[in-house]
């Protein structure tokens, strides 16, 4: 990436005696979606919070677009969305009336109905929040973190609890933000989102970052390919058998085995985010 | 500070926050209050002073006594029936005019006529009603020379009455009630939504949330006195003097507010803890419900005295602004180190939410 529109340098904080963020640098290039995953606890949120200003790194130092988020904080504000992963929104308000606050807040003129459209709420505009669903009020929180055009989007879990249609959505909706310019900081647990929309995924676990590089990369590096064969024997059992794609032997094994058994399936398999997650850090991401 | 973040969260706030239950209860509540005292009481501050009149020689000076427009005049057959009036406190002051009294009028012997006062009477009423006693007989005398009317205290002089016992908490209630339990609930609300965490996520501060909530509380504390002054006709000789006083108090009682907002962390709690110090807020007016059995000077040390006295100083007994004074710097110093505290408190809030 050309420009880097967030640089963290040795960013520390703790919680008393808890080290949540322990000494993690990255960037981030103009554009770029950034998948970062980690278990609870691992020190994703407290990522994200200094980076948005919400808290000041006790060590360390994040530069968002060039500025300094901890002096410059309402600078840097001016040009960042945060869609939070618990729902923060005005409740007795409509969908339109919050998003035009948010506007007015950024001093922007947003089209209200047309970032509503966006996320498939286009008909519900004027219906008060409280009535709606919880994934309605997700995409809502989307929306409201696109009022202002921002050119660094933080997302918090942005499918959780979507039906797989709007996910998707979502997804693109993702997607198409990136290929505008701007810069997609990502926090999920889901794999295969993160795998799909990610140029580049950080693994972040006990407050440092474990991984950090391309989903492909890192699949190279830390997984492995396997043909995966179902074999049906003769009292009708189905055995399952994974040849290492990349052994020398390999070719000759799975000659063998369509010569000489009743091979029902066969398919090739690469290592998922999880497997590797798992592999560095000998823990899962839930 | 930036205005136009401010002003959005305000309108904000006004539009929906005012279809809320405290909101509303905020402006409806001193306004109910001081309406069943006027039911029960008649005006509490003072409005047209009352006099009992005991003319048994149809003099001129009654009839143009009953003609006056700035008392309330009421005529009594005999001096008895008068005394029995003034003495239960149904009007604040009484003269008798003797049967001569035209004859020694025309006669230029004008000094020496008495004015019964009873002796829980508002200090107001006692000046209206001798000063307009005086001005009658000047205008009826024909003469430029000033007369002299004697005063003569009927009664129990010793306590207050209930319309000036209560006027003190009804005049707290009014300045606390909307500026500390509008911004402290209207800040807790935004905390337990999360949507405080939004708006300091754009580039409104922390600061600018605290000053718009604060902001509305005085304009609620203010609008709540007016109504109070208003209704019961209490605005004195010193309207502006009075605004002032207004403005100050709902300045330090919407600090608090928003204080008490920021430090507490769900709705619940937060009515806890306003019943559990309620009593503090409101100890000066209860302390001067019993001015007999409890020693005054032990409102001093709430800050809400502050508030209170001057309001009562300036509308009841026309104090001045030199008057007040000491109060007042009192109240401004309190008002200070609050918002100097509250400014510290915003970072800290920041930091706890996120």
């Amino acid at each position: 990436m050309a420009n880097n529109s967030i640089v963290a340098q040795d960013l520390v904080y703790s919680y008393g005696d808890l080290k949540a963020v322990d000494h993690i640098s990255f960037e981030v290039g103009e554009g770029e979606v950034l998948g970062y995953l980690g278990p609870n606890g691992a020190g994703k949120s407290t990522t994200v919070k200094m980076l948005t200003g919400q808290i000041r790194p006790k060590e360390g130092r994040a530069t968002l677009l060039g500025m300094d988020i901890a002096k410059e904080t309402n600078k840097v504000q001016e040009h960042i969305g945060v869609a939070f992963e618990t729902t923060n929104l005005y409740e007795q308000m409509t969908a339109v009336e919050n998003l035009t606050l948010f506007a007015r807040l950024f001093g922007v003129k947003a089209d209200p109905m047309e970032l509503l459209e966006k996320v498939n709420l286009q008909t519900r505009g004027k219906e008060r929040v409280s009535n709606f669903s919880k994934g309605m009020k997700q995409r809502l929180m989307i929306a409201r973190a696109m009022v202002n055009n921002p050119r660094i989007l933080f997302l918090d879990e942005p499918t959780e609890g979507l039906d797989p249609v709007s996910s998707e959505s979502i997804r693109n909706l993702i997607l198409e933000t990136s290929a505008k310019g701007t810069t997609v900081f990502l926090t999920t647990h889901d794999m295969y989102e993160a795998d799909k929309i990610s140029n580049r995924v950080a693994f972040i676990n006990q407050g440092k970052i474990v991984a950090l590089d391309t989903p492909s990369r890192l699949k190279r590096q830390y997984g492995q390919r396997v043909i995966k064969m179902e074999i049906e024997k003769e009292d009708g059992q189905i055995d399952i058998r994974e040849i290492p794609l990349d052994d020398n032997g390999s070719a000759d094994m799975v000659k063998q085995l369509l010569e000489t058994e009743n091979v029902v399936t066969m398919h090739t398999e690469e290592a998922t985010l999880e497997d590797i997650f798992i592999e560095i850090t000998g823990r899962g991401l839930v | 500070m930036n205005l136009r973040h401010i002003w959005v969260l305000f309108t904000k706030d006004i539009t929906h926050g005012a279809r809320n239950v405290i909101f509303i209860m905020a402006i409806a509540l001193p306004v109910v209050f001081s309406l069943v005292m006027t039911v029960l009481f008649g005006t509490i501050f003072s409005s047209k002073p009352k006099l009992g009149v005991a003319d048994v020689g149809s003099s001129q000076l009654a009839v143009s006594l009953l003609a006056s427009d700035f008392m309330e005049v009421y005529a009594y057959p005999s001096e008895a029936e008068l005394r029995t009036a003034i003495e239960t406190g149904a009007v604040a002051a009484g003269v008798m005019i003797p049967d001569d009294f035209d004859a020694s009028l025309a006669a230029g012997n004008i000094d020496g006529l008495t004015v019964l006062v009873w002796g829980q009477s508002l200090i107001q009423d006692r000046v209206i009603i001798s000063s307009a006693i005086a001005d009658t007989i000047v205008e009826l005398s024909g003469r430029d020379t000033p007369i002299t009317v004697n005063t003569e205290l009927v009664g129990d002089r010793e306590s207050l009455s209930w319309q000036q016992r209560l006027l003190p908490l009804v005049v707290l209630m009014s300045v606390i009630v909307g500026a500390v339990m509008v911004p402290s609930t209207s800040l807790v609300e935004e905390k337990e939504g999360r949507t405080l965490t939004a708006l300091t996520t754009t580039p409104m501060t922390m600061a600018e949330v605290f000053f718009t909530k604060g902001f509305i509380g005085v304009l609620l504390s203010i609008f709540s006195g007016f109504m109070i002054l208003s209704l019961n006709g209490g605005w004195g000789p010193n309207p502006l003097l009075l605004v002032l006083v207004l403005i100050m108090g709902g300045t330090l009682a919407s600090a608090f507010g928003v204080l008490l907002g920021s430090r507490t962390k769900d709705v619940q709690t937060l009515f806890a803890v306003i019943k559990g110090i309620g009593i503090l807020l409101y100890a000066p007016g209860f302390i001067a419900l019993f001015p007999d059995t409890i020693p005054q000077w032990l409102a001093y040390i709430f800050p809400t005295y502050y508030i209170m006295q001057p309001v009562i100083d300036i509308s009841q007994f026309g104090a001045s602004l030199v008057d007040v004074l000491p109060h007042l710097a009192v109240l401004a110093v309190l008002t200070i180190a609050l918002i100097v505290f509250l400014g510290s408190n915003a970072k800290r809030l920041q930091v706890q939410l996120a």
